[in-house]
């Protein structure tokens, strides 16, 4: 009798006490209202990869929250399947270090795989745009572009973002970011600094991949490298195979694209996010001083192919003489 | 007295000569437990079948009674007991009483007034003083840890005088003050009852980890010894008559009175030796060396550069100049054993018409860290006076005098030693010539804190007409605080500096009640109303000084104007608080059923101007079930007792301040070249601002069997916290900053166990009493502001240890990094598809081999504040404790356990100790945070390859990864622990032998205190964390202490 009774004032208790957590809320994931993409429109140049991070303010949400880019349409609402569509696409499956000792050890570290251009990041809402894409493909400014929807949601609810733009600008394969003549550089004919007076032309010449360095005079012919007497040419870049025009007219390395390969992680062979590639001589100046001059070229080049990059002394060649 | 037991003895000599031939029979009557004698027994004669006499203050008793007579001993506490004379040849006998077992006539304090457990409706536990002997603490509050089921008490810090925390039935409040390891829980002590003097243990002081004010507990304030009892209150029905400040729970503590007519002086001594408990450990001296030389030679990038640094590093290299040729165990400087007192003398006599009570207590505790103690002096007496049944007088006067010296800590933390402390072994110690300033402002400095609590009750009732009663309670407390702080100039840059802190509190408290008791036959009814007042002040001053013409001479205070610092602190309050209720105790059919009504309206300064009265209603029944008819059968075998019963009600406790109410005038600077007051934008007033509401209910099945062999409570309760105060801030265009509200709600539930066995018979020599206690406790967060599901607040100060709130969840969470493993080498670190590079941290580092892998949550290759997880629980699961009495003659042993189960620490210790690798040089010239941890035991990477347990920490160049950073999921330990709080093993000399030395009882006994923590916590002490759940450095360990004692009545 007594331990019915207590049984049932346990069971009383007990069912007390869950009545009692029926009411509670639920250990839901918290979906803030205050959410928002804080970078509404992307103009990423194409031919490389551009990846767009810290584009979204997550309020007081639960992390992590799902992405998913849900509708993908020209700016006048036409379909883009171009967007949808999968292509092959470059990524790093290992991990770059400016030591790989062969164009194959690079390539062991890559891989291509499938993925549409435009793709967001599944729980960190980061967007990329793969180095694939090109105007042939998508629409280039100045056409408006395309408009997309991001579908974001967790256990807690599910919100769409509307209307996002993308609008993509053209590939610029190469870029150039400032041209060092270093030590007072002079003319061989006015001995006067040759700062400044200098062009330089990225030609691309095949599909290979490769890239060849070219230095002219005036006249157009070329200056011999090894008049380059101090350049350490092993260690000009992240290439592999070097070989020297005969007649040293051209110096000609197999790499891997693009220049530099992983433009954040410092190398010996960087400076500042760009390759760096140094072209340097010394000679005998006015009292029998040993000067050193040198070009530092800052450079990136995105497109795969056989470039040769041409220094074109269009005023006057340097001079190498020894006073 | 003794006159008319002579009389009635001669009476009763003269009537019995005719009838037969009487005997004289003498001897003692004595406690069966303790084998102190026990007083005003009464003694009848059943063959004349009336009293013959009564036993004295010692317990001995000399009648003449008629030969063969059967003797009755009876006294209300004790069972009664049965003496025959026959066959007897010599009347000379000791008689032992047992108490009365049957818990349902324990006396118990709910709501003002005394009733027997029998009649209780609310949830409460008595503690018996007699419990809380024998092992002297600061804080008394030690003694009850794991004696009541749902009331959890850590002793947080093993300072001597400091507050202990205590939680009733789960968190109250979520609010931290402070940010990340410095938080601290907003503290949610119950409201503390001393002999009728309310006492909160919430504000009176500063609790924080940079507290201004001093840091003694006034509940550290009372000498167990002067103890009668300890009544804990749990449910809102059994605190619903405190209900301005109950929400929390109440405790009343009541001091002893006088009962023996005759008087009686009882000397009670301690002596205890305090002795340091584990300390961490760390490498010394040619080993510390070694190591450092050998992490830079293989770290340093390369050996060229590497000598070069061993070159310039004069700590390392030059190993023959004494000043660093040492191996000094600094722990061991600062902390040592030490041997301490206390006496305590009671005087107390009286009857019913008249009693009073002298107790006076010297407590003297040295800190096992050097330049710390606590030292109580305390006077408390009482008297009541009751010339007839109708009036009664009683008054109340106590005097306490705290000091607490807390070296160059708080009374929280040691920050001075931990810094100290943690100086390289290679250093001298301290007694030679070469000293720093850490170690001489811990070991010269001054910081005295100073409490004087004075506190006197004037209580009486007269009783107007028959059953009805007036009564007027009054009482006023005044504490004072002072912390004096000094630190002396070769201590702090040659300027010496000295800070002073003042604070005054007066609370005065009046009730006035009417009581109406009317007896229907069977049934009881009992009305009361009453009104209730509470006026409390408090200011406190603080002022700071620097530049001082020498440390003797500590003035003038002109010396360097510019540099003094003082005024009135922001924390000054000025409280009234108003109550009115009323209550309706109905008794029905022989206590059979009883049924309590009670409500009343509260109203309180610290809330809004626009809140009315508050209205808290509550209601409680209970069912004897046992006095049933069906039950008999039951009754009549093996049943005790069995009960049922139940409450529903509603607390509050005000939260805020006037200042959160009505906003608040500040210093504004400068207007038209006067000093102006203007109002202060940094906080809205809210005049809707409301007291924290608790409402209760709770349910239970309370049986006892086999005459007191086993008694058990089972309970459960359902607790819900609404409208805790929440800081909320507010959008940078309005004109203030922020605002406080009522907006947060939280909810525990739990079950709670409370189980008292007797294995052996009660005709057993031996008697042994095991009890057993437990509360199991979940907590649910139900309510955040703005209709939040939930808000991170994040550590502003040092971005580390963030809290989570989140609705459905424990409110207590975790958020932090999970760690998966090492890297065993840099190809092993994932490698962002799109970019190329590696995982990195916030900072732009990349990860490598022998670096800790964190889970990146979010995909990015990023590691920061977005990949955090949430996780564990800083909040028990269950607390409880074991007790086992064993008694045998005059010999008891008794011991303490107490277990928390089921919550998790972050050994944040540990993570700072394993950084310490992080700077080969010392940090700080190697002063402090320079301590090496042995690593033999551990599993870290050391080479390309390694699969191992824990990251590299010797790759000092790297420490930017922060690989050992403590808010990550490697240092979220178990917390768990069944901790060995005391064993006593005692002695009470048989009366026989003492009475030879007018000694009526005597006792003797040896204690260990805090003795074993079983636990799988690495660290020291799973207990000695913050109420947050993290084990700092710079905690204080609490002391291993053994005592003698002797307690001695005349």
């Amino acid at each position: 009798m007594k331990r019915i009774l207590y049984l049932l004032l346990v069971c009383i208790s007990v069912a007390l006490a869950y009545s009692c957590k029926k009411n509670f809320p639920q250990d839901l994931n918290a979906f803030s209202l205050d959410m928002n993409f804080t970078q509404k429109e992307y103009q990423p140049t194409l031919g490389r990869s551009t990846v767009y991070q810290g584009n979204f303010n997550s309020g007081e949400s639960s992390l992590p929250l799902s992405f998913r880019i849900s509708a993908v349409r020209t700016f006048d609402g036409k379909p883009a399947p171009e967007l949808l569509k999968l292509f092959p696409v470059s990524i790093w499956t290992g991990r770059y270090t400016g030591e790989e000792k062969s164009l194959e050890e690079i390539r062991a570290k890559r891989d291509t795989v499938m993925r549409p251009l435009w793709e967001i990041g599944e729980h960190s809402g980061t967007l990329t745009m793969w180095e694939t894409a090109n105007s042939n493909i998508l629409k280039v400014f100045p056409d408006s572009g395309y408009v997309f929807d991001v579908e974001v949601q967790s256990s807690g609810g599910r919100r769409y973002f509307r209307d996002l733009k993308l609008k993509p600008q053209i590939e610029e394969p190469y870029s150039l970011n400032g041209l060092i003549i270093s030590g007072g550089m002079l003319g061989e004919e006015t001995r006067t600094p040759l700062e400044g007076r200098i062009n330089v032309w990225f030609n691309r010449v095949g599909d290979g991949s490769s890239i060849t360095f070219k230095v002219l005079r005036p006249d157009l012919t070329p200056i011999p490298l090894n008049k380059f007497n101090t350049t350490d040419w092993e260690n000009m870049l992240h290439g592999f195979n070097m070989r020297f025009a005969p007649d040293y007219s051209s110096v000609t390395y197999d790499v891997e694209y693009p220049i530099p390969l992983v433009s954040t992680i410092p190398t010996k062979y960087t400076a500042n996010g760009n390759a760096y590639a140094l072209f340097t001589f010394d000679r005998i100046s006015y009292g029998g001083i040993r000067s050193d001059y040198g070009i530092g070229f800052p450079f990136s080049i995105y497109q795969r192919g056989d470039w040769e990059v041409i220094f074109y002394f269009y005023d006057e060649a340097p001079l190498f003489e020894n006073d | 007295m003794k006159k008319y037991i002579i009389a009635i003895l001669s009476v009763i000599l003269a009537t019995s000569v005719y009838a037969q031939k009487n005997v004289d029979v003498s001897g003692f009557v004595q406690d069966g437990e303790t084998r102190r004698g026990i007083s005003n027994v009464s003694i009848l004669s059943t063959k004349l079948g009336k009293a013959v006499g009564a036993t004295d203050k010692s317990g001995y008793f000399k009648v003449s009674v008629p030969e063969g007579d059967e003797l009755e001993f009876s006294n209300l506490e004790y069972n009664v007991a049965k003496e025959s004379l026959v066959g007897k040849k010599l009347l000379v006998f000791t008689v032992y009483l047992e108490k009365k077992q049957n818990a349902l006539e324990e006396v118990v304090v709910q709501g003002y007034t005394s009733r027997t457990r029998e009649t209780m409706t609310g949830s409460s536990v008595r503690i018996d003083g007699s419990q809380l002997q024998d092992n002297p603490v600061s804080n008394v509050m030690q003694m009850l840890q794991g004696k009541v089921a749902g009331m959890n008490i850590q002793l947080n810090s093993g300072q001597p005088g400091s507050r202990t925390s205590v939680m009733i039935r789960g968190l109250s409040n979520i609010s931290m003050s402070g940010s990340g390891v410095d938080g601290f829980l907003t503290p949610t002590s119950p409201l503390y009852v001393v002999d009728g003097v309310q006492v909160d243990d919430n504000t009176d002081f500063e609790y924080g980890f940079n507290s201004g004010g001093t840091g003694i507990s006034p509940i550290s304030l009372i000498p167990p010894e002067d103890i009668e009892s300890i009544d804990v209150l749990k449910d809102a029905a059994a605190t619903a008559l405190y209900g301005s400040r109950g929400a929390y729970g109440v405790i009343i503590i009541t001091t002893k009175r006088g009962k023996s007519k005759v008087p009686i002086i009882q000397y009670t001594t301690n002596q205890f030796f305090n002795t340091v408990p584990n300390l961490r450990d760390v490498l010394g001296g040619v080993n510390e060396r070694y190591a450092r030389i050998n992490q830079i030679m293989e770290y340093n990038g390369d050996i060229w550069e590497a000598r070069d640094d061993i070159q310039d590093s004069q700590l390392l290299s030059d190993s023959l100049n004494p000043y660093f040729n040492n191996s000094t165990n600094w722990q061991g400087v600062f902390y040592k054993p030490t041997y301490n007192q206390t006496h305590n003398i009671n005087a107390s006599g009286g009857d019913v018409t008249f009693n009073y009570k002298i107790n006076g207590s010297y407590y003297n505790e040295k800190g096992i860290i050097q330049n710390t103690g606590f030292s109580r002096y305390t006077l408390n007496m009482n008297s009541e006076y009751r010339p007839t049944e109708r009036f009664r007088l009683s008054g109340i006067m106590s005097g306490n005098f705290g000091k607490q010296k807390t070296g160059s800590g708080n009374s929280v933390t040691q920050g001075g030693v931990a810094a100290a402390s943690s100086a390289t072994s290679l250093f001298p110690s301290p007694s030679s010539s070469f000293v720093n300033g850490d170690i001489l402002s811990a070991l010269t400095g001054r910081n005295d804190d100073r409490t004087t609590d004075l506190r006197a009750t004037l209580d009486f009732d007269f009783e107007v007409l028959k059953g009805l009663r007036a009564s007027n309670n009054f009482s006023y407390n005044y504490a004072t605080t002072r912390k004096d702080v000094f630190t002396p100039a070769v201590a702090n840059n040659n300027n010496s500096k000295s800070y002073n802190h003042d604070g005054q509190r007066g609370t005065l408290y009046n009730l006035t009640r009417l009581n109406y008791i009317k007896d229907f036959n069977r049934h009881t009814v009992m009305a009361y109303v009453f009104s209730e007042l509470n006026m409390t002040e408090f200011q406190a001053k603080a002022q700071q000084k620097t530049g001082y013409p020498n440390d003797q001479y500590e003035g003038p205070f002109g010396f360097n104007g510019g540099s003094a610092l003082g005024g009135v602190l922001n924390n000054m309050s000025d409280v009234r608080t108003a109550g009115f209720a009323g209550a309706l105790s109905l008794n029905l059919f022989d206590k059979r059923y009883i049924v309590d009504f009670n409500y009343r309206f509260d109203k309180s300064s610290s809330v809004g101007p626009d809140v009315p009265w508050v209205k808290n209603p509550a209601i409680a029944a209970r069912w004897n079930l046992e006095k049933e008819s069906f039950m008999e059968n039951f009754a009549d075998n093996f049943l005790d007792y069995l009960s049922l019963r139940g409450s529903w009600g509603k607390n509050i406790v005000p939260t805020g301040t006037v200042f959160d109410a009505n906003g608040r005038y500040i210093y504004s600077g400068y207007f038209n070249n006067n000093q102006t007051i203007g109002f202060s934008w940094g906080q809205m007033p809210n005049t809707q601002l409301i007291p924290s509401t608790t409402t209760q209910m709770s349910g239970a099945v309370e049986f006892g069997l086999y005459e007191g062999r086993v008694n058990a409570t089972l309970e459960t309760y359902y607790k819900q916290v609404d409208n805790m105060l929440w800081e909320k801030p507010l959008a940078n265009h309005n004109a203030f900053e922020k605002i406080k509200t009522n907006e947060v709600s939280m909810v525990n539930y739990g079950y709670e166990f409370n189980l008292l066995f007797r294995p052996l018979p009660s005709s057993s020599k031996v008697s042994w009493d095991l009890t057993l206690i437990g509360a199991w406790n979940d907590d649910v967060l139900t309510m955040l502001p703005d209709g939040n599901r939930e808000f991170m607040k994040y550590d502003d100060q040092y971005n580390t240890f963030h809290t989570l709130y989140r609705l459905g969840r424990n409110s207590m969470s975790f958020v932090l990094f999970d760690y998966r493993g090492t890297f065993a080498t840099d190809g092993d670190v994932p490698v962002n598809p799109a970019t190329g590079e590696p995982y990195k941290t916030a900072e732009g580092y990349y990860f490598q081999g022998g670096d800790p892998y964190w889970t990146d949550l979010n995909g990015d290759y990023i590691l920061d504040n977005s990949d955090m997880v949430v996780v564990g629980n800083a909040q028990p699961k269950m607390t409880g404790g074991i007790n086992t009495f064993l008694r045998y003659k005059g010999i008891s042993l008794n011991a303490q356990l107490s277990y928390t189960y089921g919550r998790d620490v972050i050994n944040a210790a540990l993570a700072k100790q394993m950084e310490s690798y992080g700077s080969p040089f010392g940090r700080y010239g190697g002063r402090k945070e320079s301590t090496l941890l042995p690593l033999d035991r551990y599993d870290f990477w050391r080479q390309s390859g390694d699969v191992s347990a824990l990251p590299n920490p010797f790759d000092f160049r790297r420490t930017a990864v922060r690989p050992f950073r403590a808010n990550q999921t490697l240092f979220m330990e178990d917390g768990s622990y069944l901790k060995v709080n005391y064993i006593t093993l005692g002695y009470n000399f048989p009366r026989e032998w003492t009475q030879k030395y007018s000694v009526t009882s005597m006792r003797v006994y040896v204690t260990g205190n805090n003795l074993y923590s079983f636990s799988s916590y690495s660290g020291p002490n799973p207990e000695l964390v913050t109420s947050a759940g993290y084990d700092r450095t710079d905690g204080y360990p609490t002391p291993r202490s053994y005592t003698v004692g002797l307690s001695v009545q005349f």
